[in-house]
């Protein structure tokens, strides 16, 4: 019996103890003594020879618990065919319509202090030609995709109002009879009344980006004499909900977060009395190639906290009104990851890790000038993540280098037991230079298996619940939205 | 001699009833395809919508009313209804119509007309014309007629994950057995599919009034009406929804009306469409047995589709979704994967002769 390190992972919960078999991405509940011995067997400290538990031996008949990765050589399924989803099923497109910003945020991307290998602030604009020719790409590349969405992104997209203006007017004339949707990511400091009515009349999704109460907020996101940009803020967010009632329903934030703060300062802009604990919130902590903070105490223990009653609220144990609309969303996004889990297959010989997006398909990125990104998140400086321009189109080996993001670093990620799971993409392997690199990728590992084992404690949390009780309380859900 | 026709709106469906349009249609030739703009479609030939060998016709979006290639818009009023269209569609057909255009509607029933079109058809009586999927076959049962069994063999056509071009495959084999000297009716689920000499169950499956039991009746009694009109050889029918559902994730219907569509007629036999990816011995064994214990029918030959799930945004968005491949690499996976000990015959639909399809089915249904 060959059982010196099988190709699992264990967990834990209160009730009960499990095997996640990475080849057959099956979890399964063991016995207390076979969670004990298979411990053994991951630390090297079993002897195998003698192993007679009969649940084990069971296993072993039925395929489970090999040592070896099944998977032989990694290649991502879709690369054949990512020529016909580029060509045919674009989805969205980010038209990056300025490169200025009216803010310099501490942490910014675009900030030369923090990200190196990020862009810098520059006052390039996206002409109109190139944003009509986007247009038409889009259109041109997306007859499979039943309905389309256009997003405006910067620097502070804002700044170039006119400009969006036309755009919609254009795309909407071009997309007759097309499902088509719009977006917009804005620091939220020039939402004029005009622009409200714009963005409230052609139902643009907007997002604006909000960090926290007014000593957290102003701590990074400030105007360039350095004031913060809290109040400038909260006054427009008060002028969307009186000028637009409904509109400002659908509002969303995105926040960065500062982990170096207290999570509870952070989370009091949820519960401030302006009514933003029914809107979603995407949070994400702050990175960069010079941040260096290390989370406080009361950032991970307080987090942790509000994550446990947003899932007790999920599960209709907790007033879901008392929950941080931050950590609703970090709950409702691990859900979706329980999805995916039950979703995915077995491993395969030929296989590759999850993580990379199809290169451009979901949320094409077209800089200010006429180059084309997978995403708005990837570093635009670096010729690794370009995929092509307005001029040329795509280019296919560059998008396919992305997607074949695993066979950067094979044997260690075909043999990580995340590796159906892996959230790792093209920038998190992307160094600034012209290639993308294995060292930078790796670095992500470590958070990202822990992530994952949080993830499928969730998974198995809810599992342990009866059949039909999570069900039921999505449906109710539902129905309340 | 034939009437120059232009059909509205075109998509990506319309382009198997195009492709044969001429061959079963004895009285229009098809000159021109309108669509939406925003389908991305004008300019470039019908065949893109599929991903098909080029068709020759280049789908138009001008809506030009004045166009002089076209004397007769055929418009097939169901898919008319679209929430994301800037202009009513009513305002072209009235400028087709002032333009002396003559414009034929089709529709599953003449009940519930939407009062617009019911207007322009009093306006222009001389230059327009209704039909309705419910009346194209006489009713010869009576009312108290009860369920009986269909007195022709059956041949059922569905897609394992929907998208899987069965009307192609309809319209192919019609043409070829009937090139054999046999008289082939069918039943699709597509309206338009009437310019074809298709019968229609849309009438019934939109019929929100109706339990599933009477659906069943109304489909045995539709396919009894036409087989006592028509005395096919054979009756095509096509499975109305996927034939099984994707997986958790993506329910895509469950096949519940193929269900009961297999309930009405009573299949003998079953061409199933598969994405190309998924046409492996294995795989179709597997899915013929299953089919058999929930429908009463095994796949007696299966038909590689060019529709390739995209898994990545079915995962994300949750519902069915798709691109489509070039033929040449169905074509390819096909020789690849075809081997002579296959107890299921597999085609490619398109690069294959639909001949070969019917010599498979028709000594066990003729």
């Amino acid at each position: 019996m060959d059982l010196a390190k099988p190709f699992i992972q264990l967990f834990k919960t209160p009730r009960s103890q499990y095997v996640f078999d990475v080849n057959k991405n099956e979890i399964l509940p063991v016995s207390a003594e076979s969670f004990s011995f298979l411990k053994q067997c991951m630390a090297g400290e079993a002897d195998v020879e003698r192993s007679e538990i009969t649940e084990i031996q069971n296993l072993i008949q039925e395929g489970y618990l090999r040592t070896e990765s099944v998977v032989q050589e990694i290649r991502h399924p879709y690369t054949p065919y990512l020529k016909y989803f580029l060509d045919r099923k674009i989805a969205k497109i980010t038209l990056q319509v300025t490169q200025g910003c009216n803010l310099r945020c501490k942490y910014c991307i675009y900030s030369e202090n923090i990200n190196a290998h990020q862009r810098s602030h520059s006052n390039k604009r996206m002409s109109w030609e190139t944003a009509k020719k986007g247009i038409d790409f889009l259109r041109a590349h997306s007859i499979d995709s039943e309905k389309v969405n256009i997003g405006f992104y910067g620097g502070e997209p804002l700044l170039e109002f006119p400009l969006i203006k036309k755009a919609v007017a254009y795309a909407k004339e071009v997309f007759d009879g097309k499902a088509i949707s719009f977006s917009i990511t804005t620091n939220g400091t020039m939402l004029t009344e005009e622009i409200l009515e714009f963005l409230s009349t052609e139902n643009v999704q907007l997002v604006i980006s909000l960090d926290g109460p007014k000593n957290i907020h102003d701590q990074n996101r400030v105007f360039p004499d350095g004031h913060g940009s809290f109040d400038t803020v909260m006054r427009n967010v008060e002028k969307i909900k009186s000028c637009a009632p409904e509109y400002f329903n659908q509002l969303g934030f995105s926040m960065v977060m500062d982990p170096t703060n207290d999570f509870d300062c952070i989370n009091e802009i949820t519960f401030s009395g302006d009514s933003l604990n029914d809107h979603n919130f995407v949070a994400a902590v702050v990175e960069g190639d010079g941040f260096s903070g290390i989370a406080s105490e009361e950032f991970v223990w307080k987090s942790e906290y509000q994550k446990f009653l947003a899932f007790m609220g999920t599960l209709g144990r907790f007033d879901s009104e008392k929950v941080s609309a931050i950590s609703k969303s970090a709950i409702h996004a691990s859900l979706g990851v329980l999805k995916n889990i039950k979703a995915s297959g077995p491993l395969c010989p030929i296989d590759a890790p999850s993580g990379p997006c199809i290169p451009g398909q979901q949320r094409l990125f077209l800089s200010v000038d006429g180059r084309f990104f997978p995403c708005e998140r990837v570093s635009e400086t670096s010729s690794a993540t370009c995929i092509g321009t307005l001029e040329d189109g795509f280019y296919f080996d560059k998008a396919e280098s992305l997607l074949e993001l695993g066979k950067l670093t094979s044997d260690i990620c075909r043999n990580c037991w995340a590796f159906r799971h892996c959230s790792v993409c093209a920038k998190r392997a992307d160094d600034g230079t012209s290639c993308l690199s294995p060292t930078k990728k790796l670095q992500n590992c470590k958070n990202i298996r822990a992530d994952l084992y949080e993830k499928m404690r969730h998974f198995l949390l809810c599992d342990e619940l009866s059949v039909y009780y999570l069900t039921e309380v999505e449906r109710r859900r539902n129905d309340e939205m | 001699m034939k009437c120059n026709v232009a059909i509205f709106p075109f998509q990506s469906h319309t382009l198997h009833l195009a492709r044969y349009f001429d061959k079963l249609q004895p009285c229009y030739k098809l000159n021109a395809l309108l669509s939406w703009r925003g389908t991305g479609l004008g300019g470039r030939d019908a065949s893109v919508s599929c991903n098909y060998p080029e068709l020759g016709i280049s789908v138009s979006d001008a809506l030009d009313a004045t166009e002089k290639n076209w004397d007769v818009l055929l418009v097939d009023l169901v898919e008319v209804k679209n929430p994301f269209l800037s202009e009513n569609p009513i305002h072209f057909f009235r400028r087709c119509l002032e333009a002396g255009k003559r414009i034929i509607f089709f529709v599953d029933t003449l009940n519930n007309l939407d009062e617009s079109i019911v207007k322009l058809l009093q306006a222009y009586p001389e230059q327009t014309e209704i039909q309705a999927s419910d009346n194209s076959v006489k009713h010869h049962l009576s009312d108290e007629e009860r369920f009986s069994a269909v007195n022709s063999p059956v041949l059922l056509v569905g897609g394992l994950t929907y998208c899987q071009d069965t009307l192609e495959v309809v319209l192919s084999l019609k043409l070829s057995l009937k090139n054999r000297g046999y008289r082939v009716s069918c039943i699709t689920s597509s309206n338009i599919g009437q310019l074809g000499g298709l019968h229609s169950s849309c009438h019934i499956w939109r019929d929100t009034s109706l339990s599933e039991e009477e659906k069943i009746l109304l489909l045995n009694r539709l396919a009894r009406d036409i087989i006592y009109e028509e005395r096919p050889n054979l009756l095509i029918a096509e499975a109305p929804d996927a034939v099984m559902k994707f997986n958790d994730t993506a329910p895509n219907g469950f096949g519940i009306r193929t269900y009961m569509m297999c309930q009405a007629l009573c299949p003998s036999s079953f061409i199933c469409g598969i994405p190309f990816d998924l046409v492996r011995k294995d795989i179709i064994s597997n899915l013929s047995k299953k089919f058999l214990e929930c429908y009463g029918v095994e796949i007696s030959a299966a038909y590689a589709s060019n529709a390739l799930a995209d898994n990545i945004a079915i995962l994300q968005q949750q519902e069915m979704s798709y691109v489509r491949v070039d033929s040449n690499v169905v074509t390819d996976w096909i020789k690849q994967h075809r081997t002579c000990c296959w107890d299921i015959p597999v085609y490619d639909i398109v690069s294959d002769d639909a001949g070969q399809i019917c010599t498979a089915v028709q000594d066990r249904l003729c």
